[in-house]
């Protein structure tokens, strides 16, 4: 069997490719993993759909294993054939999703469906995504939660003949390569981070919106050829802001993705040249709109991006210039655009696989932008100890020139960032992860298997029972006041009631085992990383207005099980005073669901993406 | 329940005649005003500014029919001005609910409208002819989803409400409006924003449209740091949802044209065949995969569209400040003006000329320091009142010592129909109140208006004036200046 399946697609959006410039360079070929497929695609992770009911018409899968199709590495791309549509969603969704995976080296299993069964609730594996092409009809694109699908929109381009579109013509959001990835990222943080569906305080769907940007332009990024073509053309000024900022912006252009990166990272000037703008680092205490909130994070990110890019090329620029900087009149030597295109797309690569990284370093619930610097550096750190390239710097610096940081730190260096250590446990502490640690061994041992994914989940599943029993009076006595230490939860009923929490059945504080996830991983210098992700989240109702809100709080500990020690306590503690009195505050100014009229939607992301393309 | 007063005092506590006195109904989630302006000769000037209630309060024709005999009663049966601010339901119902009183016993001596209602204004019949069209597709979208699924209507519906019946129906805002304009005893004026005009018979008031906006080059200049939606999108409203009024044979309801579908007809199989294609039978229709279906969501997009030209409509409202010439008070009227039309004030340059024959330009600026009485716009939703930044003006402009705010509102209204979070919204209560030292008066029967002696804020003096200013009895507000 082949290793990879290869499959062409458009390297710029169509809306793009129509300009006669671009048009030349539009193809390109996308690598996914081979595995077989029937019609659809359907696949082990997805499957595709396409049901026009807008159009009351319905259109033929593709069987991208016919021979025809494998042997000329997919179908021609062609914005008229349903089928290449598919193919095309299919190929960039099962890209992101294998950056997802190498990155967290893991499996990926889909949000579990809760099924309210007459016999109580009950959780079943949802095996694929599914994804619709042409579902409806507006310049829309969602992901739909309770439906584990995304939903893909198409519009006729505006009547007014000023853009590059065909006037009236017709925009297929699902030819997309940025809306494609996007989607498929919300649906992954999703898998990793449920409850950042719920929005705790300003950051919380502002973030969902920055990381599904990120992954999208990272990911674009980080073909090659992609970067050549615009290498070549603003040859004189390499080491530029306005390089790699152009062609994002171009990029947004196209999806209506990054609105903010536009204004956030620069403009064209009155002389028609693109000019980087300075950054306001008072600007993130200024937004409060989730989209405009999450272009901040977007922009420190692309900033970072580029400064990263600009020290990997330092020493070719010198080369190609006798040291001087300044390059010689004429075309650029093809071997000079090559490598320069295939730093940038490394550097877009390594960003990509740190952000995802970082999300097993994140608070399961209730997450701001300060503490994804903080889980961005650990998880650097940890993996990466030697920064050889200044990536770390590189983040630190734009983040804080956005004014994103933690509010609760002293000094902004990468050792107070740092998540605090493990290390510092009292005795009884230590005597406690180790119990629990030691309970999670198996499932270390259990992960090197291969199994089928459902296998897996069905085992995890069970693991998460027994550690949730585990953390109850009954079983767990011992442990569980270190524990509620550790981590900032409620286990044990107080005597005194707290306000807002239920007990359960099994006599204490209702909690839910969120997630358990096993992680080993490799470093560039060849060393493991061996941990469990364990995430417990726990829900109080607390009045906010006169009306009942659940406020969240959790934990996510990550676990060394060769050593059965912890390594973080990533904390947000249930009763934690300034905790609570920051989300009444929250929930009393909140505006994302004042408009009027727009009934409580089941679509959470529909109406975030809505909010800012009407 | 409110204090009940039965007789009338006006502000000056009686030592001079008052120069205008405002009544606003308290008849439930509408608007209803009547502006008593004193001529020279002490005779009042009338203008009633619209008379509406939303289409789902219970039983509606007695009540605007007591509404519309007050006017009666008040007016001696003419209305020197008839403002109809803009086509929803909740300003315009009570025409023709109370129709007995507003045909037979009031005569209107002039209509104002808005220059979008303007038959021989080219933009104004295009937006006109546009919302008829979108307006028919939300509602096939609405009867099909209630078909499919009730429930999933109840948004697209509420958003209908303000629209009334639809268009032909006789009770829909638009046939009323053109009622109200075939009336031959009328004088009609369509407003443009920009006019200023002094009021006839009342000298020393003057009249400035603000709104609503006139063209689409004009909000170019709309800070493009806002977000796109609070932008006014004159002539295409929601165009990206063209797709889905063809699908929905809107369009003089034909059959969809065949360009308007994504793919040749080639590739299109009719979704009735389905449950004979094999892919489809296994992945779709199979009764377990039934709760990832998609049947609904193309509708659900109609309620987008819904929202589009229900904010739009409010843009289009005719949005009023009335001056006093002498003392430069301004109270100001903005209909259900929303963001759209708020940032495009600042623009504006109304020439006047002084009663010393000097001409000098005016600016929103120079006008809302001096606003003394606010109609809080659009019930006090989150975006139908500006806080005003950089050049655009808002609320933080109104900075007059003696202002005062009324809002219409029904929050059990509100309530019922799931809005009970935005209209009104309360952080914008709460900063109103700020704004006016609490002399904020909320018109639904579950408000106390505020009580002069607890408001610290104020001074003795103005906790008096205020006192004897602002009047609540059970069936209306008057404020008396």
């Amino acid at each position: 069997m082949p290793q990879w399946r290869k499959l062409r697609g458009y390297a710029f959006d169509p809306v793009l490719s129509q300009q006669f410039e671009t048009a030349g360079i539009n193809e390109i070929v996308f690598k996914v993993p081979w595995e077989e497929l029937d019609p659809g695609p359907v696949g082990d992770y997805l499957e595709v759909i396409d049901y026009d009911p807008a159009s009351a018409a319905f259109y033929e899968p593709v069987n991208l294993d016919a021979a025809s199709i494998v042997g000329g590495d997919g179908l021609d791309p062609e914005e008229s054939n349903p089928q290449f549509h598919q193919q095309f969603v299919y190929a960039v969704a099962m890209t992101t999703i294998r950056n997802f995976e190498s990155a967290l080296g893991r499996k990926i299993f889909w949000t579990r469906r809760n099924e309210n069964k007459k016999r109580g609730q009950r959780e079943t594996f949802v095996p694929r995504l599914r994804i619709y092409p042409h579902a409806f009809r507006a310049a829309n694109a969602f992901y739909s939660p309770d439906r584990k699908a995304l939903v893909f929109g198409y519009f006729p381009a505006s009547p007014n003949p000023t853009g590059v579109q065909l006037p009236g013509g017709i925009v297929f959001s699902c030819l997309s390569h940025d809306i494609i990835a996007h989607e498929t990222t919300h649906s992954l943080l999703d898998t990793v981070l449920p409850r950042y569906l719920d929005s705790t305080n300003p950051d919380v769907l502002a973030f969902h919106e920055a990381f599904a940007d990120i992954v999208a332009l990272f990911q674009h990024f980080s073909f090659p050829e992609v970067l050549h073509h615009q290498i070549a053309k603003t040859r004189g000024d390499l080491a530029s802001q306005s390089l790699l900022g152009e062609l994002a912006q171009q990029f947004g252009q196209a999806s209506g993705l990054y609105g903010g990166l536009r204004e956030a990272i620069g403009r064209v000037n009155e002389q028609g040249k693109w000019e980087p703008i300075e950054p306001d680092p008072t600007a993130y205490e200024k937004t409060s709109e989730p989209h405009e909130r999450g272009s901040l994070l977007v922009a420190a990110l692309f900033d970072a991006y580029i400064a990263v890019y600009r020290e990997r090329v330092a020493d070719l620029i010198r080369i190609a210039t006798g040291g001087s900087g300044i390059l010689p009149a004429g075309a650029l030597p093809v071997d000079l655009t090559n490598r320069l295109a295939r730093e940038a797309a490394k550097s877009a690569q390594h960003l990509l696989t740190m952000c995802i990284r970082a999300l097993d370093y994140c608070p399961p619930v209730d997450i701001t932008f300060g503490d994804y610097l903080r889980a961005l550096i650990t998880a650097d750190v940890d993996l990466v100890p030697g920064d050889e390239h200044h990536y770390r710097v590189a983040i630190i610096e734009a983040f804080r020139r956005r004014g994103l940081y933690p509010r609760d730190l002293r000094t902004l260096s990468e050792q107070s960032l740092h998540w605090p250590s493990g290390d510092q446990l009292d005795d009884a502490g230590r005597k406690a992860i180790s119990l629990l640690a030691d309970k999670l061994r198996p499932l270390a041992e259990r992960s090197h298997y291969h199994e089928a994914r459902s296998t897996t989940f069905e085992f995890l599943r069970e693991f998460r029972e027994e550690i949730h029993d585990l953390l109850t009076p009954k079983i767990g006595k011992k442990i569980l006041g270190n524990l509620e230490e550790i981590t900032g939860l409620l286990l044990t009923p107080r005597r005194k009631k707290v306000l807002g929490l239920e007990i359960s059945k099994k006599g204490g504080y209702s909690f839910e085992v969120h997630s358990v996830r096993p992680v080993r991983r490799h470093g560039p210098g060849g060393e493991e990383v061996d941990n469990i992700v364990l995430s417990i989240t726990q829900k109080r109702s607390v009045p906010a207005n006169g009306v009942w809100y659940n406020m969240l709080g959790g934990c996510t500990l990550l676990l060394d099980l060769d050593t059965l020690t912890l390594r973080y306590a990533i904390r947000k503690p249930i009763d934690d005073p300034q905790r609570l009195n920051a989300f009444q505050r929250y929930i009393d100014g909140d505006t994302s669901s004042a408009a009027v009229g727009l009934s409580k939607t089941r679509e959470p992301i529909a109406h975030l993406h809505l909010s800012a393309s009407m | 329940m409110p204090r009940k007063k039965k007789k009338v005092t006006n502000g000056n506590g009686g030592a001079k005649p008052a120069k205008v006195r405002v009544r606003t109904y308290r008849h439930g989630l509408g608007d209803c005003h009547l502006l008593s302006f004193t001529k020279p000769d002490g005779k009042p000037f009338q203008i009633l500014i619209d008379c509406g209630v939303v289409s789902r309060t219970p039983n509606p024709r007695p009540i605007m029919t007591r509404v519309a005999q007050d006017i009666v009663r008040e007016t001696g049966g003419v209305v020197d001005v008839l403002v109809a601010t803009h086509q929803h339901t909740d300003h315009l119902s009570g025409f023709k609910q109370a129709e007995a009183e507003f045909n037979n016993n009031i005569k209107m001596k002039r209509l104002w409208l808005a220059w979008t209602e303007d038959p021989r204004n080219p933009l104004g019949k295009k937006i006109q002819s546009q919302l008829v069209k979108k307006l028919a597709a939300v509602r096939a979208a609405a009867e099909k989803l209630a078909e499919l699924n009730p429930k999933e209507a109840a948004g697209i519906n509420g958003v209908l409400d303000f629209f009334g019946a639809a268009a032909g129906d006789a009770s829909s805002t638009q046939a009323i409006l053109d009622a109200l304009q075939k009336r031959h005893e009328t004088d009609i004026t369509y407003h443009n924003p920009g006019d200023s005009f002094v009021l006839p018979d009342v000298p020393n008031v003057r009249v400035y449209v603000l709104g609503p906006p006139i063209d689409a080059n004009q909000l170019k200049h709309v800070n493009p740091r806002k977000s796109q939606h609070e932008a006014y999108e004159m002539p295409e409203i929601a165009s990206d949802l063209l797709g889905l009024v063809e699908a929905l044979g809107a369009e003089d309801g034909e059959r969809a044209s065949e360009l308007s579908y994504p793919f040749e007809k080639w590739y299109r199989h009719p979704a009735s065949a389905m449950k004979r294609n094999k892919f489809f039978k296994e992945h779709y229709l199979r009764k377990s995969e039934n709760w990832r279906k998609i049947e609904l969501d193309w509708l659900q997009a109609a309620e987008t569209l819904a929202l589009a030209l229900n904010d739009f409509t409010n843009n289009t409202s005719l949005a009023l400040a009335f001056e006093f010439i002498d003392s430069g008070e301004v109270l100001l009227f903005p209909g259900d003006a929303q963001v759209g039309s708020w940032l495009t004030w600042s623009d504006l340059n109304w020439s006047v000329t002084d009663p010393n024959g000097a001409a000098r330009t005016v600016q929103a600026a120079d006008l809302f320091p001096r606003v003394v009485f606010y109609k809080g716009s659009h019930h006090a939703s989150y975006n139908g009142t500006l806080t005003g930044y950089e050049q655009a003006v808002g609320l933080e402009d109104m900075t007059h010592r003696d202002l005062v705010c009324v809002v219409p509102v029904d929050r059990e209204m509100s309530k019922k129909m799931g809005w009970d979070r935005t209209l009104p919204w309360a952080p914008l209560l709460d900063r109103l109140k700020e704004k006016t030292r609490g002399r904020l008066v909320l018109t639904d029967h579950a408000e106390i208006p505020p009580d002069p002696k607890t408001l610290d804020a104020l001074s003795a003096t103005e906790r008096d004036r205020f006192a004897k200013q602002v009047v609540v009895s059970d069936d209306h507000v008057d404020y008396t200046l």
